[in-house]
């Protein structure tokens, strides 16, 4: 049941700071999910987006204090976390990326009302949308799932990812004209 | 299509368009440029629809898993003492109550996998012959381990001394008083019987108080647990980090798992003969390749160890080796743990004890003690407990002592410290006991290869071994090795089967697993004594 006034994210971080550990974790219920989601997409990969969310969430907490309260705080979280992700994304090894054993699917649970045959197509358009957002650029990534998935405006993503917003209008446009020509591709 | 030589007709601004994030001046521009531009408007309509693909994903959902594993996490950034500057609660000493957030699926599953697949290669496989050749003595080999290789008695095994801690007791749950794997019907919920009621918003007051002396106003309803007569059932190997070790990380594993860790150490001979006698046998054979390979291969990472010692000024770290006693859902959980900490444990690995050792351990020392009586200590043995447990608290920054170096081991007490926030509500308690070991044991003692009913939890690459992954690949087969778990388990408490040792072992009944922890970058021998002469001078 939600507070009837709930801590802004200021008060909350506030509250941190003054000796209310417990406090994080309203900040954390806040952004868990959307952070995850987030970098499911960008990852690609369901268990890597667990990874990272928790590092980032870890991380943010472990520096709070650095926190300087110039931009909302998940944009700091997410700042956070996409560097991680990056990170991750760099240091693992291709076959991990495609090894469909060890990654859980993005792909969404088998509704019960489809039909084997409707599921297995749903299935197969999540997994070729997600291909070619794989196929994206770090760049390009970036800016489309914070525009599409996470519903950023250019402002929020330039915060995010730290870089003008003319440049967030040129790299959406260019991934999404890149989107475009390979899902074309994939589905023909 | 476009004129790209005028900016009012750049392609980008079709694209902001639809996101609404045009300036008014752009937008009048862009509005007349698609009123006459057919390819403009087509162009706009293709990007909406990418759009609404990328939108239309499914979202995924965070596992309690998950949240549940965030939650230790943010307990031990909290408590830890190795970023004092960085955690805001570093000066406050306090901590975060748990969280409604946990660890990851696959983890869960694989770890699950993992130690299911070792307890049934455990359990199920039939003992292997011995090998007779082993009984030869290799010029490091020790007196003792000649004889076990012989299968000789060994004089003065003494009774077990994981003692009952006294009064932290709490009563078995009907979970653990049935069955020791109270499953949930599918794999990918599977929680081990962990409370996962986490108290986000907690009184600080009341998770204090229950981390603090649980169980000892409830002692006067503690059952009687059963005891274990055979010893340990499995040895956890660990490589860590000289820092992981030195900051103890592995005692955050045992507290957060609500297993006390007994203030004084004990030796080898007296609880560990099955494990000594098994290990002693493996490495023999593999000292001998190591005494010749150790000029060639081990002398820069010696240099380099050492430069790093005498940098620091503090001894070498060898390991720490702790015989654990606890339920089998809180040793998972360590492994659980231990597995997911890839920066503290960087590798894992599971290794069964042989039956044979066991049982003629529990012949040896069978009447010797009535082990019964330790989970029955009198109520002046708890209130001595208690003024312990109080002392350590007090003597909590003293960890490095506990760590066995290639100096004379310390018989210095292991703290309590603290319990952590993230402590689960087992319904049991579990006791860990340091086990001392000579200097540059662990150099001349590594964990078995991955071969025959060994499981490797986790490669040094942080990887799941492959061969254990493929073997529990899919869930079916997972859910399978785990209810086959829990039947023997059933079984064993109902009496209609036995599990090993004619069926002595309840389902009730703590297990017990020595845990090696191992440093990474281990330190070649201090000098040039051999393990038999370590070996003999502290037996």
């Amino acid at each position: 049941m939600p507070q009837p006034n709930p801590l802004t994210d200021a008060q909350t971080i506030a509250a941190v700071r003054g000796g209310d550990p417990s406090a994080y974790g309203e900040l954390v219920a806040r952004y868990q999910d959307r952070l995850f989601r987030t970098l499911s997409r960008l990852l690609g990969s369901v268990d890597d987006a667990e990874d990272v969310a928790q590092e980032a969430i870890i991380q943010a907490y472990v520096k709070l204090d650095t926190f300087k309260g110039n931009s909302a705080f998940y944009t700091w979280l997410y700042r956070i976390a996409f560097n991680l992700a990056m990170s991750h994304a760099r240091k693992r090894r291709p076959a991990t990326l495609l090894d469909g054993d060890e990654n859980r699917s993005l792909a969404e649970p088998v509704d019960q009302g489809k039909s084997p045959q409707q599921a297995v197509e749903t299935k197969e358009r999540i997994e070729t949308v997600q291909n070619a957002i794989n196929q994206l650029a770090d760049d390009y990534r970036q800016v489309v799932v914070l525009r599409e998935l996470e519903g950023c405006d250019y402002e929020q993503i330039a915060h995010i990812l730290e870089i003008p917003i003319g440049t967030v209008r040129s790299r959406l446009f260019r991934a999404r004209t890149q989107l475009k020509a390979t899902l074309t591709s994939l589905v023909d | 299509m476009t004129e790209s030589n005028q900016p009012t007709r750049d392609e980008q601004l079709l694209s902001a368009y639809i996101d609404g994030e045009l300036t008014a001046e752009e937008l009048v521009a862009v509005e007349a440029w698609l009123a006459e531009d057919g390819d403009a408007r087509e162009l706009v309509e293709e990007l909406r629809n990418v759009a609404a693909t990328l939108q239309g994903l499914p979202t995924q959902t965070l596992s309690d898993d998950w949240k549940r594993t965030l939650a230790e996490r943010l307990d031990r950034a909290t408590i830890s003492t190795s970023s004092p500057a960085n955690s805001p609660e570093a000066n406050s000493h306090k901590v975060i109550p748990r969280l409604s957030v946990g660890r990851s699926l696959r983890g869960w599953t694989w770890s699950v996998g993992a130690i299911a697949a070792a307890l049934l290669i455990m359990f199920l496989l039939p003992e292997p012959e011995e090998n007779k050749e082993i009984a030869k003595a290799p010029p490091h080999a020790t007196e003792s381990e000649v004889a076990s290789a012989t299968g000789e008695a060994i004089d003065g095994i003494a009774a077990a001394k994981i003692v009952d801690e006294g009064g932290l007791l709490e009563p078995p749950s009907a979970a653990m008083a049935g069955t020791s794997l109270p499953l949930p019907a599918t794999v990918p919920a599977m929680d081990f019987a962990m409370d996962s009621a986490s108290p986000a918003t907690g009184d600080a007051n009341a998770l204090n108080a229950r981390n603090g002396l649980m169980g000892i106003e409830e002692e006067e309803r503690k059952e009687e647990l059963g005891y274990l007569d055979d010893g340990p059932y499995l040895i956890v190997w660990a490589d860590m980090p000289t820092e992981s070790l030195r900051r103890q990380e592995f005692h955050t594993v045992l507290r957060s798992n609500q297993i006390e860790l007994d203030r004084k150490a004990d030796s080898w001979a007296n609880v560990a003969e099955p494990v000594r006698r098994q290990i002693a046998s493996r490495n023999i054979a593999s000292r001998n390749i190591a005494s010749r390979n150790e000029v060639q291969s081990d002398a820069p990472k010696r240099a380099r160890l050492s430069s790093q010692t005498d940098a620091d000024d503090s001894p070498p770290i060898e390991g720490e080796t702790l015989l654990v006693e606890a339920s089998v859902e809180q040793i998972v959980a360590c492994l659980v743990d231990m597995n997911g900490d890839t920066g503290n444990f960087q590798t894992i690995t599971i290794e069964p004890v042989d039956e044979r050792h066991t049982q003629e351990w529990g012949r040896a020392r069978r009447g010797k003690l009535a082990v019964k009586e330790r989970w029955n200590r009198s109520d002046k043995e708890k209130r001595r407990r208690f003024s312990e447990l109080e002392q350590a608290k007090k003597n909590e920054s003293s960890g490095e002592k506990f760590l066995e170096s290639g100096a004379a081991p310390t018989k210095a007490s292991v703290p309590k410290g603290e319990r952590s926030n993230s402590e689960r509500s087992w319904g049991f308690q579990g006791y860990a006991q340091r086990v001392e070991r000579p200097g540059d044991w662990y150099y001349f003692n590594s964990p078995p290869k991955k071969e025959g009913r060994v499981s490797l939890l986790k490669e040094k690459s942080g990887d799941f071994s492959r061969k254990i992954a493929k073997s529990v690949q899919r869930r079916e087969e997972l859910a399978q090795q785990v209810a086959s778990l829990h039947e023997l388990y059933s079984e064993a408490a109902t009496g209609k089967a036995s599990v090993r040792s004619q069926g002595r072992r309840e389902a009730a009944q703590p297990l017990q697993v020595l845990f090696v922890l191992r440093n990474a970058d281990l330190q070649a021998p201090a000098s040039k004594t051999s393990p038999g002469q370590v070996e003999a001078a502290k037996p």
